[in-house]
């Protein structure tokens, strides 16, 4: 948990700082709801996300933990924990590449086992109903994935379809977006694939 | 043999000497013929002195008094159109010149002071270089003196003879100071190479009879302006009326994405079974195209592209009222310059009365 308030200050600081320094940096905070499943267990996690933008560049983090139930009743329950920073280029109104770590930890009474993949990707964003509905794909492909529990390294590739409700004038924001990567180990025998469908809520400063 | 050469050069030379003397030199002999009453020699001087390359080497006086001796010549030469012609050359030349009571006789003066109230022109006396504030009362002052009281236009004109602006119209008497501000009649800076301040005698009619012109060059220092924003084009505005296809990109987009959604786990995850979560995003997102489709028919208003031209318009206003600011902060601090060439007068042709 300690590591979730040092994410959390560090998301909920920087664009208030940074916002304050300088006008013409934009950022966005949210909050998160998570539906996570795997093939073995699902469950419910909590978690923010948060912004800031500067010309082309934008920061971007994200956090989230929750508790995944077992589909089988012998299984363990697990504590699922997921954090995210990515540096994002903005190529065009439209267009985004990003590239920055996501790790993604399993905590049982037996240990804790840490996925760790460095992402690389793209996404497209497409106005719907006018600019307020918009809608967006997104695919990566992992630089780099370590496991902590199986020795070597392994690929990983995912991807993300929502949609964000824009409210203009007011700052608010709503998306709903289903994502699913697939992060595999070859040497280990270990191939991991989680879906999620996440609600989020936030706030935009322009 | 030498010396010989020696004093048949110095004998060449004494004549060419005399000839080519300086024009006082030469006014003064002329001078000293009228005197001595032998009007030819004296009136061949005084033409000589009055034409180039002498007569550069004469101030505005002594051209004055050459003239003046000239035309009493000619009148004691019995040459009496010659005489009124040199007088009203006297006379364009210098408005205010009067001959010298005790040098010449009643007879010369009157036929001066008749040639001179049929003269209408006016002299212009400006400085040859004026500079002031825009913002100050700094003005550039001309002053005008008359052969003879008479009605005056004095307007600032382009080259081309267009005028820029009317300074003053009506009678001039003894004399006349008018003042320009360096703009043009609808208050803008008239700033050029080429302008004129004109003055034009009008004679017993409406007409200009002479015009009387001093070339000038204005400059404005210290006035480097911003640029204006240029005006926002129609590229740069987004349509706020939807056309046909408005819709049908929406509908298209919102399907293209809900099928992204469905077929996500195919690219990502293939092999693998994935839930039914999916089809929730893809139905927002094929249900948002539909909206998007429905509300985008033709002719329909697109408001959030109208609220984004609005703040488009709204930001190049306020970037264009601060350049004006700006501008007019930089023009009130800026200095024009106005420099005066020579003097020209112009015959037009109308009789003078």
């Amino acid at each position: 948990m300690s590591t979730g308030s040092v994410w959390l200050g560090l998301v909920l600081g920087l664009p208030s700082v940074s916002l304050a320094a300088q006008t013409r940096v934009t950022g966005t905070v949210a909050g998160a709801v998570l539906n996570v499943r795997t093939r073995s267990d699902a469950g419910t996690a909590l978690g923010f996300a948060g912004s800031v933008r500067y010309r082309r560049f934008e920061f971007g983090v994200h956090y989230a933990e929750g508790t995944l139930q077992p589909t089988d009743p012998q299984a363990e329950v697990r504590d699922l924990v997921e954090g995210a920073v990515a540096l994002r280029f903005l190529a065009t109104p439209w267009l985004t590449f990003h590239v920055g770590p996501q790790a993604r930890s399993y905590a049982t009474q037996s240990g804790t086992e840490r996925w760790v993949t460095w992402q690389a990707g793209g996404r497209g964003e497409a106005a719907i109903v006018g600019t307020s509905v918009r809608g967006y794909a997104t695919l990566w492909r992992a630089l780099g994935l370590n496991v902590n529990l199986s020795p070597g390294s392994g690929s990983a590739r995912g991807g993300e379809v929502g949609v964000i409700v824009d409210l203009p004038p007011r700052p608010f924001w709503f998306s709903l977006a289903y994502g699913i990567d697939q992060s595999d180990v070859p040497g280990a025998g270990r191939r991991e694939t989680v879906e999620s469908l996440t609600f989020t809520a936030g706030l935009r400063r322009r | 043999m030498r010396l010989g050469v020696a004093a048949l050069a110095l004998l060449l030379a004494t004549p060419l000497r005399a000839q080519d003397g300086n024009a006082k030199d030469v006014i003064t002999g002329a001078v000293r013929a009228y005197r001595d009453l032998d009007f030819e020699v004296a009136a061949r001087m005084l033409r000589r002195a009055l034409t180039p390359p002498l007569v550069t080497g004469l101030d505005d006086a002594e051209r004055a008094q050459a003239l003046t001796y000239l035309g009493a010549a000619e009148h004691y030469r019995a040459r009496h159109d010659s005489a009124i012609a040199v007088f009203r050359r006297l006379v364009v030349f210098a408005p205010r010149h009067r001959p010298d009571t005790l040098v010449f006789p009643p007879e010369i003066t009157r036929l001066y002071d008749d040639v001179r109230r049929r003269t209408k022109v006016v002299a212009i006396r400006l400085p040859a270089d004026t500079e002031f504030m825009l913002a100050g009362e700094g003005r550039l002052v001309a002053w005008l003196y008359p052969s003879v009281p008479h009605d005056v236009t004095v307007a600032i004109n382009r080259e081309d003879g267009r005028r820029l602006r009317t300074v003053f119209t009506g009678p001039i008497g003894d004399s006349l100071d008018v003042r320009w501000d360096g703009r043009d009649s609808t208050g803008a800076l008239a700033t050029g190479d080429r302008l004129w301040l004109t003055v034009a005698s009008r004679g017993a009619g409406s007409e200009a009879t002479r015009l009387v012109r001093v070339p000038l060059r204005v400059e404005l220092s210290g006035a480097d302006t911003l640029r204006h924003t240029p005006p926002l084009t129609s590229n740069q505005l987004l349509p706020e009326r939807a056309d046909g296809g408005t819709g049908v990109r929406s509908l298209a987009g919102g399907l293209l994405l809900a099928a992204g959604a469905l077929t996500l786990p195919a690219i990502t995850a293939p092999g693998e079974r994935a839930s039914g979560t999916r089809f929730v995003v893809a139905g927002a997102l094929g249900v948002s195209g539909l909206v998007g489709y429905l509300s985008r028919r033709p002719g329909r208003p697109l408001p959030e592209n109208a609220a984004i031209n609005r703040t488009r318009r709204d930001a190049w206003r306020r970037q264009e009222d601060v350049v004006t600011r700006e501008n007019a902060q930089r023009m009130r601090a800026a200095r024009l310059r106005i420099r005066s060439g020579t003097m020209v007068v112009v015959e037009r042709g109308g009789g003078d009365s």
